[in-house]
């Protein structure tokens, strides 16, 4: 701090500052027009958050108690809890959650998937530095073409699936067999997301002090110890804060099931519905089918869910830190 | 791939030598390791190879084919050529990937640039100066970084569509303008670098009479560039790859408006109704909307990985 204040003063924007806090009397100080110039930057990202989160986030909230005309603010009309009515009693969105949290699994099988390769890539492996560059390819590519290019090997007719395991199975479209459909897309999933963990989990990886591992096996602990008691315990942070973001991120599940999901003329996702996550219910109804009002109250419980989840989540990292 | 079939074949000398005793142990796990490395490569590869296998096999293969053809009879780049001239999307003779592309690239990249140095901006105002309400400032700036607001994405349609953004050119507006400021997360991110660089310099750039802006483009810029490259990367795979918004807001509106990733959705679904199939111009579409993004990675890969585990091994 003294240094700040130092290089501060030879500024000469917290001279004032400086002598203030020896008089006790912050209250007095004089602000320099830097200081202002930093009080106005420092606005900005508040002002900005405020009009372009904070606005549509408080309009959804009002519209969740009234009904619009095609989305018409001014056509607001309060309607008793009609929405939330509905969409408690809307067996679609409970059905979607399902979804929902079947998919978002894969992001914890990921997470394992990403630890597991990333502690292997740091056993002094040959080439491990092309592997890496190679894991980390999903990452760059967008949710839509990695949906595509699995659209194509699950394929019914000229899929390699199929083509591998001889058979003519339609894993994409079977109204008897909806759950496959999820399963795909679980893959796509498990397929993808790890990229990122990978790399996240080697950076932190190569910041564990290697005496501990010395340490250890001085005492006598075989290759699994160490990973219990060294390597865990020095990733805990890392891990908590992919878990954070695999649970956001896994919740608002979309890009992929719209592609292997479409819709259907009938307005149905995939075979039996089964495609349908909260995300894409709310991208139809609010968008689609102009009733932001019913999508609004959709949002919020994914809000809520989200951010319920997040908040353990954030508090065992805290936990984490202090430790 | 050559490296790692050598080191299978023999255990490394050291670990051999320290542990003779349980070497065949080593041996055996180490083969393990590379199997399961191996394996997980390939399973990396496979869908890019399945595809790319196809967008070379033309559409007469197919059309007497029972299954995936693991290897065509008679290679041909029709499936390419296609993209240039049955593009149904196509205007004045640009495919609508390659328009996609550039209007990717601008959406992207002005919000980013202009996002960023604000972002830098604000992080060196909370590092190197004291000003009014400052820690109430930083305090609600580090709350809103911590909401999850992502629920809120569709619904926040309706708040632009009120403002008359969500119709013609103006649909661009709500993709571009909330990332030209200076972002709560970004702030967050850089402060803490900016106090890593010495107060040292500052302070002599101070004594020869640099002024507030001359010290930030003349020696914070320079010296935040590590940081400034991890942002960068972040948000130009987050923009390059943004679907969903694309979808909201440019989904009804002209051709010529869409990004990349919602003309390869159109192209790719316009495709799969066609009767003939065109798997060869479909992969190939997918590839090309892939290979542009791939190719700058491969080449800072350095950049890209690092940047992204930047602050990650910190924590």
């Amino acid at each position: 701090m003294v240094t700040k204040d130092e290089a501060m003063a030879a500024d000469g924007c917290s001279a004032e500052a400086g002598l203030a806090v020896r008089r006790k009397l912050p209250k007095k100080r004089k602000w320099k027009s830097v200081q202002w110039l930093c009080f106005g930057l420092a606005l900005i990202p508040i002002v900005s958050f405020a009009v372009f989160s904070g606005v549509p986030v408080v309009l959804s909230f009002i519209s969740m108690f009234t009904n619009m005309e095609n989305n018409d603010l001014s056509t607001m009309e309060w309607n008793s809890f009609q929405n939330f009515i509905e969409v408690f009693h809307d067996e679609r969105f409970w059905r979607s959650w399902k979804t929902t949290f079947w998919l978002a699994s894969a992001q914890l099988v990921t997470l394992v998937i990403a630890l597991i390769i990333s502690v292997l890539l740091e056993q002094k492996v040959k080439g491990a530095k092309a592997m890496q560059v190679l894991f980390f390819i999903p990452y760059i590519c967008s949710a839509v073409a990695v949906a595509i290019m699995w659209q194509w090997v699950f394929s019914k007719d000229f899929g390699v699936l199929n083509a591998i395991f001889g058979t003519n199975i339609d894993w994409l479209n079977d109204a008897e067999h909806p759950s496959r459909l999820v399963w795909c897309v679980y893959i796509t999933t498990v397929w993808s997301a790890p990229a990122y963990g990978i790399v996240m989990f080697k950076a932190a990886l190569k910041n564990v002090n290697p005496s501990l591992y010395e340490a250890a096996s001085l005492d006598g602990a075989n290759g699994f110890d160490r990973f219990w008691y060294v390597t865990l315990p020095a990733i805990k942070q890392v891990t908590l804060f992919l878990l954070l973001a695999s649970i956001t991120g896994g919740l608002a599940v979309f890009d992929a099931v719209t592609v292997l999901a479409p819709l259907s003329w009938t307005g149905v996702a995939g075979p039996g519905d089964i495609g349908l996550t909260v995300n894409y219910y709310i991208y139809i109804k609010g968008v689609q089918q102009s009733e932001m009002e019913y999508a609004a109250v959709m949002s919020w419980v994914l809000f809520i869910v989200t951010f319920a989840i997040s908040f353990f989540v954030i508090r065992a990292r805290n936990k984490a830190a202090e430790e | 791939m050559k490296q790692e079939t050598i080191a299978i074949s023999g255990p490394k000398q050291k670990e051999s030598s320290v542990r003779r005793k349980s070497g065949k142990k080593i041996h055996v796990g180490r083969i393990v390791i590379y199997a399961i490395l191996l394996l997980y490569s390939l399973w990396i590869l496979a869908p890019f190879l399945i595809i790319l296998v196809t967008s070379f096999t033309s559409n007469a293969e197919y059309a007497d084919a029972t299954g995936y053809i693991w290897w065509p009879q008679n290679p041909s780049i029709e499936g390419y050529l296609r993209l240039f001239s049955d593009d149904p999307y196509m205007i004045g003779g640009i495919p609508s990937l390659f328009r996609g592309f550039i209007n990717t690239m601008w959406i992207t990249l002005l919000p980013l640039f202009s996002g960023l140095l604000q972002s830098l901006l604000v992080a060196y105002c909370y590092s190197r100066y004291n000003f009014p309400c400052k820690n109430v400032l930083f305090m609600v700036t580090v709350t809103l970084m911590f909401v999850p607001l992502g629920a809120f994405g569709f619904v926040s349609y309706m708040f632009y569509q009120n403002i008359g953004w969500t119709e013609g050119y103006a649909a661009w507006l709500p993709m571009i303008v909330p990332g030209m400021f200076a972002s709560a997360g970004t702030v967050f991110f850089l402060r803490p670098y900016l106090e890593g660089i010495s107060g040292e310099i500052v302070e002599a750039a101070q004594i020869d009479g640099m002024g507030f802006w001359q010290i930030f483009f003349a020696i914070i810029i320079p010296l935040s560039k590590p940081a400034l490259i991890a942002q960068f990367i972040f948000g130009f795979v987050g923009g390059y790859n943004n679907y969903s918004g694309a979808l909201l807001y440019l989904n009804d509106q002209i051709e010529s408006m869409w990004t990349l990733q919602l003309a390869l959705q159109k192209l790719i679904a316009y495709l799969s109704t066609s009767v003939s199939g065109d798997y060869a111009f479909r992969c190939a579409t997918a590839l090309m909307a892939m290979l542009p993004l791939i190719i700058v990675y491969l080449f800072c890969q350095k950049f890209f990985i690092e940047g992204i585990s930047f602050g990650g091994g910190k924590e």
